[in-house]
Protein backbone atom coordinates (compact mmCIF):
# COMPACT_ATOMS: atom_id res chain seq x y z
CA UNK A 1 0.00 0.00 0.00
CA UNK A 2 0.88 3.84 -0.74
CA UNK A 3 4.09 4.52 -3.06
CA UNK A 4 5.81 1.88 -4.13
CA UNK A 5 8.00 0.76 -7.73
CA UNK A 6 6.61 3.63 -9.37
CA UNK A 7 2.63 3.01 -8.45
CA UNK A 8 0.30 4.10 -5.94
CA UNK A 9 -2.03 1.82 -4.90
CA UNK A 10 -4.46 2.19 -1.97
CA UNK A 11 -7.90 1.07 -1.09
CA UNK A 12 -11.07 2.41 -2.10
CA UNK A 13 -14.41 2.35 -0.37
CA UNK A 14 -17.83 3.59 -2.90
CA UNK A 15 -21.08 3.70 -1.89
CA UNK A 16 -24.05 3.07 -4.23
CA UNK A 17 -27.48 2.48 -3.77
CA UNK A 18 -28.96 -0.97 -3.24
CA UNK A 19 -32.19 -1.07 -5.54
CA UNK A 20 -32.77 -4.95 -4.78
CA UNK A 21 -30.89 -6.62 -7.90
CA UNK A 22 -27.95 -7.00 -9.03
CA UNK A 23 -26.58 -3.62 -8.21
CA UNK A 24 -23.20 -4.76 -6.87
CA UNK A 25 -22.19 -6.59 -10.29
CA UNK A 26 -22.18 -3.33 -11.91
CA UNK A 27 -20.31 -1.33 -9.27
CA UNK A 28 -18.78 1.07 -9.35
CA UNK A 29 -20.97 3.72 -10.78
CA UNK A 30 -19.32 6.91 -12.87
CA UNK A 31 -20.18 10.14 -10.72
CA UNK A 32 -21.46 12.56 -13.50
CA UNK A 33 -23.46 14.91 -11.71
CA UNK A 34 -23.29 17.37 -8.75
CA UNK A 35 -21.50 15.40 -6.25
CA UNK A 36 -18.56 15.47 -9.14
CA UNK A 37 -15.97 17.44 -7.06
CA UNK A 38 -13.38 16.35 -8.76
CA UNK A 39 -14.76 15.87 -12.30
CA UNK A 40 -16.60 13.04 -13.92
CA UNK A 41 -15.32 9.49 -13.05
CA UNK A 42 -15.86 7.23 -10.31
CA UNK A 43 -15.83 8.21 -6.81
CA UNK A 44 -14.23 6.35 -3.77
CA UNK A 45 -13.34 7.28 -0.21
CA UNK A 46 -9.81 5.73 0.41
CA UNK A 47 -9.76 3.15 2.84
CA UNK A 48 -12.57 5.10 4.88
CA UNK A 49 -15.35 2.52 5.66
CA UNK A 50 -16.84 4.77 8.52
CA UNK A 51 -16.97 7.28 6.13
CA UNK A 52 -18.49 5.40 3.34
CA UNK A 53 -21.07 4.46 5.41
CA UNK A 54 -21.52 7.53 6.98
CA UNK A 55 -22.38 9.16 3.82
CA UNK A 56 -24.24 6.16 2.78
CA UNK A 57 -26.31 7.37 5.64
CA UNK A 58 -27.15 10.92 4.54
CA UNK A 59 -27.33 10.20 1.00
CA UNK A 60 -29.65 7.15 0.88
CA UNK A 61 -30.82 6.47 4.31
CA UNK A 62 -32.20 9.59 4.79
CA UNK A 63 -34.34 9.57 1.61
CA UNK A 64 -35.48 6.37 2.45
CA UNK A 65 -33.10 3.76 0.35
CA UNK A 66 -30.62 1.08 0.87
CA UNK A 67 -26.96 1.22 0.18
CA UNK A 68 -24.41 -1.12 -0.19
CA UNK A 69 -20.50 -0.49 0.40
CA UNK A 70 -17.64 -2.28 -2.30
CA UNK A 71 -14.51 -2.30 -1.06
CA UNK A 72 -11.86 -2.22 -4.40
CA UNK A 73 -7.96 -2.34 -4.71
CA UNK A 74 -6.67 0.95 -6.64
CA UNK A 75 -3.51 0.82 -8.66
CA UNK A 76 -2.16 3.69 -10.04
CA UNK A 77 1.35 4.56 -11.73
CA UNK A 78 2.53 7.69 -10.33
CA UNK A 79 2.78 10.15 -14.26
CA UNK A 80 -1.00 9.09 -13.78
CA UNK A 81 -1.50 10.52 -10.36
CA UNK A 82 -3.13 14.21 -9.51
CA UNK A 83 -2.40 13.93 -6.04
CA UNK A 84 -3.49 17.28 -4.35
CA UNK A 85 -3.27 15.52 -0.91
CA UNK A 86 0.48 15.26 -1.05
CA UNK A 87 2.39 16.64 -4.24
CA UNK A 88 2.90 20.16 -3.71
CA UNK A 89 3.97 20.42 -7.59
CA UNK A 90 -0.05 19.41 -8.37
CA UNK A 91 -1.74 21.27 -5.75
CA UNK A 92 0.36 24.45 -7.52
CA UNK A 93 -0.69 23.58 -11.05
CA UNK A 94 -4.49 23.58 -9.50
CA UNK A 95 -3.95 26.96 -7.83
CA UNK A 96 -1.94 28.25 -10.71
CA UNK A 97 -4.34 27.52 -13.31
CA UNK A 98 -7.25 28.77 -11.46
CA UNK A 99 -5.47 32.26 -11.80
CA UNK A 100 -4.83 32.04 -15.56
CA UNK A 101 -8.64 31.15 -16.32
CA UNK A 102 -9.80 34.21 -14.53
CA UNK A 103 -6.83 36.23 -15.84
CA UNK A 104 -8.53 34.80 -19.24
CA UNK A 105 -11.69 35.87 -18.86
CA UNK A 106 -13.20 37.48 -14.56
CA UNK A 107 -16.12 35.42 -14.84
CA UNK A 108 -14.31 32.61 -14.53
CA UNK A 109 -12.46 33.55 -11.03
CA UNK A 110 -14.38 31.37 -8.83
CA UNK A 111 -14.87 27.77 -10.50
CA UNK A 112 -15.38 25.01 -8.89
CA UNK A 113 -12.02 22.37 -8.71
CA UNK A 114 -14.73 19.48 -10.41
CA UNK A 115 -15.03 21.95 -13.98
CA UNK A 116 -11.17 23.47 -13.71
CA UNK A 117 -9.98 19.60 -13.62
CA UNK A 118 -13.06 19.19 -16.65
CA UNK A 119 -11.77 22.13 -18.65
CA UNK A 120 -7.76 20.50 -17.82
CA UNK A 121 -9.17 17.32 -19.46
CA UNK A 122 -10.43 18.71 -21.92
CA UNK A 123 -7.69 21.32 -22.83
CA UNK A 124 -5.75 18.14 -22.70
CA UNK A 125 -7.74 16.07 -25.82
CA UNK A 126 -7.09 18.28 -28.69
CA UNK A 127 -4.19 17.19 -30.71
CA UNK A 128 -3.73 20.41 -32.53
CA UNK A 129 -3.24 22.53 -29.02
CA UNK A 130 -0.19 22.67 -27.03
CA UNK A 131 -1.73 21.38 -24.31
CA UNK A 132 -2.47 17.68 -25.71
CA UNK A 133 -1.98 15.37 -23.07
CA UNK A 134 -0.71 17.83 -20.69
CA UNK A 135 -3.22 16.59 -18.40
CA UNK A 136 -3.97 13.17 -18.59
CA UNK A 137 -4.00 11.54 -15.21
CA UNK A 138 -6.23 8.76 -14.45
CA UNK A 139 -6.82 9.25 -10.88
CA UNK A 140 -7.01 12.16 -8.97
CA UNK A 141 -7.37 12.30 -4.68
CA UNK A 142 -8.02 15.13 -2.92
CA UNK A 143 -8.84 15.91 1.12
CA UNK A 144 -12.46 16.88 2.07
CA UNK A 145 -11.58 19.11 4.94
CA UNK A 146 -14.98 19.86 5.52
CA UNK A 147 -15.76 16.04 6.21
CA UNK A 148 -15.04 16.44 10.08
CA UNK A 149 -17.20 12.59 11.21
CA UNK A 150 -13.95 10.99 10.95
CA UNK A 151 -10.91 13.21 11.36
CA UNK A 152 -9.36 12.79 14.17
CA UNK A 153 -6.78 15.73 15.65
CA UNK A 154 -3.82 15.38 17.61
CA UNK A 155 -2.26 18.41 19.12
CA UNK A 156 1.28 18.32 18.64
CA UNK A 157 2.62 19.50 21.95
CA UNK A 158 1.16 20.36 25.17
CA UNK A 159 -0.43 23.85 25.36
CA UNK A 160 0.02 24.30 21.37
CA UNK A 161 -2.96 24.92 19.19
CA UNK A 162 -1.37 23.00 16.42
CA UNK A 163 -2.84 19.92 15.68
CA UNK A 164 -2.71 17.17 13.03
CA UNK A 165 -5.50 15.14 11.84
CA UNK A 166 -4.56 11.19 12.11
CA UNK A 167 -7.67 10.22 10.14
CA UNK A 168 -8.31 12.59 7.57
CA UNK A 169 -10.97 12.11 4.44
CA UNK A 170 -9.82 11.56 1.43
CA UNK A 171 -11.29 11.98 -2.19
CA UNK A 172 -10.30 9.61 -5.17
CA UNK A 173 -12.01 9.97 -8.18
CA UNK A 174 -10.65 7.50 -11.16
CA UNK A 175 -11.57 8.53 -14.43
CA UNK A 176 -10.83 4.98 -16.01
CA UNK A 177 -11.65 2.35 -14.26
CA UNK A 178 -10.43 -0.68 -16.15
CA UNK A 179 -6.71 0.58 -15.82
CA UNK A 180 -7.02 1.56 -12.39
CA UNK A 181 -9.21 -0.88 -10.62
CA UNK A 182 -7.22 -4.19 -9.91
CA UNK A 183 -9.81 -6.48 -8.49
CA UNK A 184 -13.48 -7.25 -8.52
CA UNK A 185 -15.62 -5.57 -5.66
CA UNK A 186 -15.76 -6.71 -2.05
CA UNK A 187 -19.39 -6.13 -1.05
CA UNK A 188 -18.11 -4.92 2.56
CA UNK A 189 -21.29 -3.08 4.35
CA UNK A 190 -25.05 -3.85 3.42
CA UNK A 191 -27.33 -0.92 5.01
CA UNK A 192 -31.04 -2.69 6.66
CA UNK B 1 5.10 14.24 -17.20
CA UNK B 2 6.81 17.44 -17.58
CA UNK B 3 8.22 20.28 -14.78
CA UNK B 4 4.90 21.95 -13.50
CA UNK B 5 6.57 25.15 -15.28
CA UNK B 6 6.17 23.77 -18.61
CA UNK B 7 2.71 22.96 -18.42
CA UNK B 8 1.83 26.09 -16.46
CA UNK B 9 3.37 28.03 -19.85
CA UNK B 10 1.49 25.64 -21.91
CA UNK B 11 -1.94 25.87 -20.51
CA UNK B 12 -1.08 30.30 -20.55
CA UNK B 13 -0.26 29.50 -24.41
CA UNK B 14 -3.54 27.70 -24.75
CA UNK B 15 -5.72 30.24 -22.99
CA UNK B 16 -3.81 33.14 -25.06
CA UNK B 17 -4.40 30.92 -28.26
CA UNK B 18 -7.71 29.59 -27.39
CA UNK B 19 -11.04 31.31 -29.63
CA UNK B 20 -13.95 33.17 -27.23
CA UNK B 21 -16.52 31.44 -29.45
CA UNK B 22 -14.30 27.53 -28.63
CA UNK B 23 -14.10 28.88 -24.99
CA UNK B 24 -17.97 29.35 -24.64
CA UNK B 25 -18.16 26.18 -26.21
CA UNK B 26 -16.37 24.36 -23.61
CA UNK B 27 -17.39 26.13 -20.54
CA UNK B 28 -21.05 25.34 -22.06
CA UNK B 29 -20.51 21.58 -22.04
CA UNK B 30 -18.77 21.53 -18.50
CA UNK B 31 -21.99 23.62 -17.27
CA UNK B 32 -24.01 21.16 -18.46
CA UNK B 33 -22.22 18.50 -16.14
CA UNK B 34 -23.51 20.96 -13.04
CA UNK B 35 -20.66 19.99 -11.34
CA UNK B 36 -21.02 22.02 -7.61
CA UNK B 37 -18.08 21.78 -4.97
CA UNK B 38 -15.57 24.13 -3.71
CA UNK B 39 -13.41 26.79 -5.44
CA UNK B 40 -9.82 26.40 -5.53
CA UNK B 41 -9.47 29.20 -2.95
CA UNK B 42 -12.30 27.14 -0.91
CA UNK B 43 -10.19 24.13 -1.01
CA UNK B 44 -7.18 25.72 0.17
CA UNK B 45 -8.45 27.86 2.76
CA UNK B 46 -10.12 24.37 4.20
CA UNK B 47 -7.07 22.47 3.86
CA UNK B 48 -5.50 25.38 6.54
CA UNK B 49 -8.20 24.78 8.78
CA UNK B 50 -9.08 27.03 11.41
CA UNK B 51 -6.00 28.42 12.39
CA UNK B 52 -6.85 31.16 9.46
CA UNK B 53 -10.48 32.37 10.68
CA UNK B 54 -8.94 32.26 14.18
CA UNK B 55 -6.27 35.29 12.68
CA UNK B 56 -9.63 36.99 10.77
CA UNK B 57 -11.71 36.71 13.83
CA UNK B 58 -9.30 39.24 15.61
CA UNK B 59 -10.00 42.76 14.20
CA UNK B 60 -7.79 45.83 15.15
CA UNK B 61 -9.47 46.65 17.88
CA UNK B 62 -9.83 43.18 19.63
CA UNK B 63 -8.80 43.61 23.16
CA UNK B 64 -6.95 40.57 25.09
CA UNK B 65 -10.29 38.95 26.27
CA UNK B 66 -11.57 38.94 22.55
CA UNK B 67 -8.15 37.18 21.98
CA UNK B 68 -8.19 34.56 24.23
CA UNK B 69 -11.72 33.64 23.72
CA UNK B 70 -10.93 33.15 20.30
CA UNK B 71 -7.74 31.27 21.09
CA UNK B 72 -10.12 28.67 22.94
CA UNK B 73 -12.50 28.92 20.88
CA UNK B 74 -10.23 27.39 17.97
CA UNK B 75 -8.63 25.16 20.42
CA UNK B 76 -11.90 23.59 21.75
CA UNK B 77 -13.06 23.13 18.20
CA UNK B 78 -9.73 21.66 17.06
CA UNK B 79 -9.44 19.18 20.15
CA UNK B 80 -12.37 17.55 19.75
CA UNK B 81 -12.46 14.90 22.10
CA UNK B 82 -8.66 15.71 23.82
CA UNK B 83 -8.10 17.60 26.47
CA UNK B 84 -7.64 20.92 25.88
CA UNK B 85 -4.49 22.10 27.98
CA UNK B 86 -4.95 25.34 30.20
CA UNK B 87 -4.65 28.58 28.28
CA UNK B 88 -0.92 30.26 29.22
CA UNK B 89 -1.44 32.97 31.71
CA UNK B 90 -1.78 36.99 29.95
CA UNK B 91 1.33 38.63 31.38
CA UNK B 92 0.16 42.17 33.28
CA UNK B 93 2.11 44.65 31.38
CA UNK B 94 0.53 43.96 28.44
CA UNK B 95 -2.23 46.43 27.04
CA UNK B 96 -5.67 46.00 27.49
CA UNK B 97 -5.84 47.17 23.71
CA UNK B 98 -3.60 45.64 21.09
CA UNK B 99 -3.35 46.35 17.51
CA UNK B 100 -2.98 42.87 15.65
CA UNK B 101 -2.44 41.65 12.53
CA UNK B 102 -1.91 38.38 10.56
CA UNK B 103 2.14 38.80 11.05
CA UNK B 104 2.48 39.92 14.55
CA UNK B 105 0.64 37.47 15.97
CA UNK B 106 1.83 34.43 17.72
CA UNK B 107 0.37 32.43 20.41
CA UNK B 108 3.35 30.61 21.76
CA UNK B 109 3.90 29.01 25.00
CA UNK B 110 4.31 31.59 26.88
CA UNK B 111 3.26 34.82 25.10
CA UNK B 112 0.20 35.81 23.00
CA UNK B 113 1.57 38.09 20.91
CA UNK B 114 5.08 38.86 19.60
CA UNK B 115 6.58 41.40 17.00
CA UNK B 116 7.51 39.81 13.55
Amino acid sequence: MGFENNNYTTTGHHTFENRGGDDDKHAPYKCNDVNAFLGRGYYFWEDNLPFAKHWGGIWYINNGKKYFVGEFSIKCELNYFFDLVGNRDHQKILRETAKLLAKRRAGLSALPIGKIIEFLKAASKDPDDIFFEKFNYLVIRAADDTAQKTSEKHNFADNKYNSADLNPCYIICVVLKNEILSSGIKVVHTSN
Amino acid sequence: METIDKTLSAFEKYLENISDAKLDKMLSKIDEMGIKGPTVDEYFSNLTDNVGSFFNDISETSTIADVERLFCDTRIKRSQKFEIPSLPSIPKEYPTQVTATQDCLYAGENTYFMAA
